[in-house]
């Protein structure tokens, strides 16, 4: 304190800050000035000492005690509960008290508009790509024998059963000239499963199965339109 | 009422096992440390523990948490019960205190100790609270009706006590709350400022009317007349 600060005016200052002098907590900036007056001041050692009474009494009034275990177990049980209904969140996320007669926050107007617009947004891409895809979707997803092999053919294998007497060098020039590659095979009934995966259209595929069906070395050959299809059998060729 | 004498056994007695794994609901030993037999938050050493055991907590320590719960639970229990007569509404708050520290132990930065982030939730959570029950009587001027507190008679400290009890429900309650936050939790005039989010003036001046009530209604405690512009 400066000394320009009269002496009634140090006084009602540090008789203000008695409590925390009491109580221990004074500013360490304040303790010197506060200290000093407190030793010149009878009226603010005597209110100091009513005020330690007062604290005294306060602080040691401690006729019951709460047993804190229960309630913490109530607070546990709470917490646990919402940890084990969303346990992949992190807990400090996750937590809330189950308290329903709080309600929930509102979330604010731009927010919900926000949403709404969003979901809007959604509904009308899900539309346009369900029209965009009608035709494929209407399209029969069934196939025999005796389809006209279709769009859904073009990526599908074919199955071959060889003639007896064909040989490694036969076989080479045979997928060599169709550009198949053979996927799968031979069975216990000696089918293969080929793929001709330079097929740009459904007449080239169509193509390399007459070809196969012509060839002498070929007993048998089928489209398929799912690999993982079993054999369906199909038109045998003798040589 | 939950409550216990303060003769039986005191779960807080139990060593320390160093479990930290275990389930909240698991029984946790917590060791008993000076600083909790009293509701002050001064002792020395208290606020490192504290600020230790909340950075326990925001790593989810299960044991810090349960803890730093029975040192609050006691320091809050007797503190709100002052203002809210049903313990199980006390409760409610400390509970609701305890979870926003649960929860939001990780933000903690550290700018001010930790009982003062504590008690300053537990404040707010306790004014909302105070809004929605009536528990407890303010009044503007409260020495005008209470001539029978006055007495010319040495009191003993039990009778002290009682007096004091009545003498301090009739404060206006943020004078009230400051007197105890200062004396029974032990905070500084600073921190209480925080905690009420007041002006430390503020603060001041609250205290400086509490005290001129008190001494008024309760004349054993008083000093002398100091303040001559007051």
């Amino acid at each position: 304190m400066t000394s320009q600060v009269s002496s009634r005016e140090l006084h009602d200052k540090v008789w203000e800050l008695l409590p925390w002098v009491v109580n221990g907590r004074l500013a360490r900036d304040d303790e010197d000035w506060v200290a000093r007056h407190i030793e010149e001041c009878a009226d603010c050692r005597s209110e100091m000492q009513a005020q330690e009474r007062l604290q005294s009494v306060l602080v040691n009034d401690a006729r019951v005690e709460y047993a804190p275990r229960a309630s913490f177990q109530k607070l546990a049980t709470r917490i646990e509960e919402l940890e084990r209904q969303m346990p992949e969140a992190s807990p400090g996320e996750t937590i809330r008290v189950a308290r329903p007669r709080v309600p929930s926050p509102r979330l604010p107007r731009w927010l919900l508009a926000a949403l709404a617009g969003q979901g809007a947004v959604v509904v009308a891409l899900a539309v346009l790509v369900a029209w965009q895809n009608m035709d494929r979707m209407m399209a029969p997803r069934f196939q025999t024998l005796t389809t006209e092999p279709n769009a859904a053919t073009i990526r599908g294998n074919l199955r071959v059963v060889l003639a007896p007497s064909v040989t490694v060098a036969d076989l080479r020039k045979l997928l060599g000239s169709v550009n198949a590659q053979i996927v799968a095979g031979p069975t216990d009934a000696g089918v293969w499963t080929l793929a001709v995966p330079y097929a740009a259209s459904s007449a080239e595929f169509t193509s390399a199965i007459e070809r196969l069906r012509a060839d002498a070395h070929i007993a048998l050959a089928e489209p398929i339109a799912d690999p993982a299809a079993g054999p369906t059998g199909g038109r045998e060729r003798r040589p | 009422m939950n409550i216990q004498s303060a003769n039986e056994p005191d779960p807080l007695r139990a060593e320390l096992t160093g479990n930290e794994s275990v389930s909240l609901l698991s029984p946790q030993p917590v060791p008993r440390r000076e600083h909790e037999r009293s509701a002050s938050s001064n002792a020395p050493g208290a606020a490192d523990h504290e600020l230790e055991l909340l950075q326990r907590v925001a790593a989810r320590d299960n044991a810090a948490f349960q803890e730093l719960y029975f040192i609050y639970h006691r320091r809050l229990a007797r503190f709100l019960t002052r203002f809210i007569r049903r313990f199980d509404i006390a409760e409610e708050v400390i509970n609701d205190t305890m979870w926003v520290v649960w929860r939001k132990a990780g933000d903690f930065k550290g700018a001010s100790r930790v009982s003062t982030w504590i008690m300053g939730i537990a404040y707010r959570r306790a004014l909302k609270t105070l809004q929605r029950v009536t528990a407890i009587a303010s009044h503007e001027n409260p020495t005008d009706t209470l001539p029978e507190l006055t007495s010319e008679e040495p009191l003993r400290t039990e009778e002290l006590r009682e007096w004091l009890g009545l003498a301090l429900e009739r404060l206006p309650l943020e004078q009230r709350l400051v007197l105890e936050l200062t004396y029974f939790v032990g905070h500084s005039c600073e921190e209480i400022a925080a905690i009420m989010d007041c002006p430390v003036n503020t603060v001041k001046t609250r205290m400086f009317h509490a005290r001129q009530k008190m001494r008024v209604m309760l004349p054993q405690l008083a000093g002398p007349q100091a303040r001559s512009d007051q």
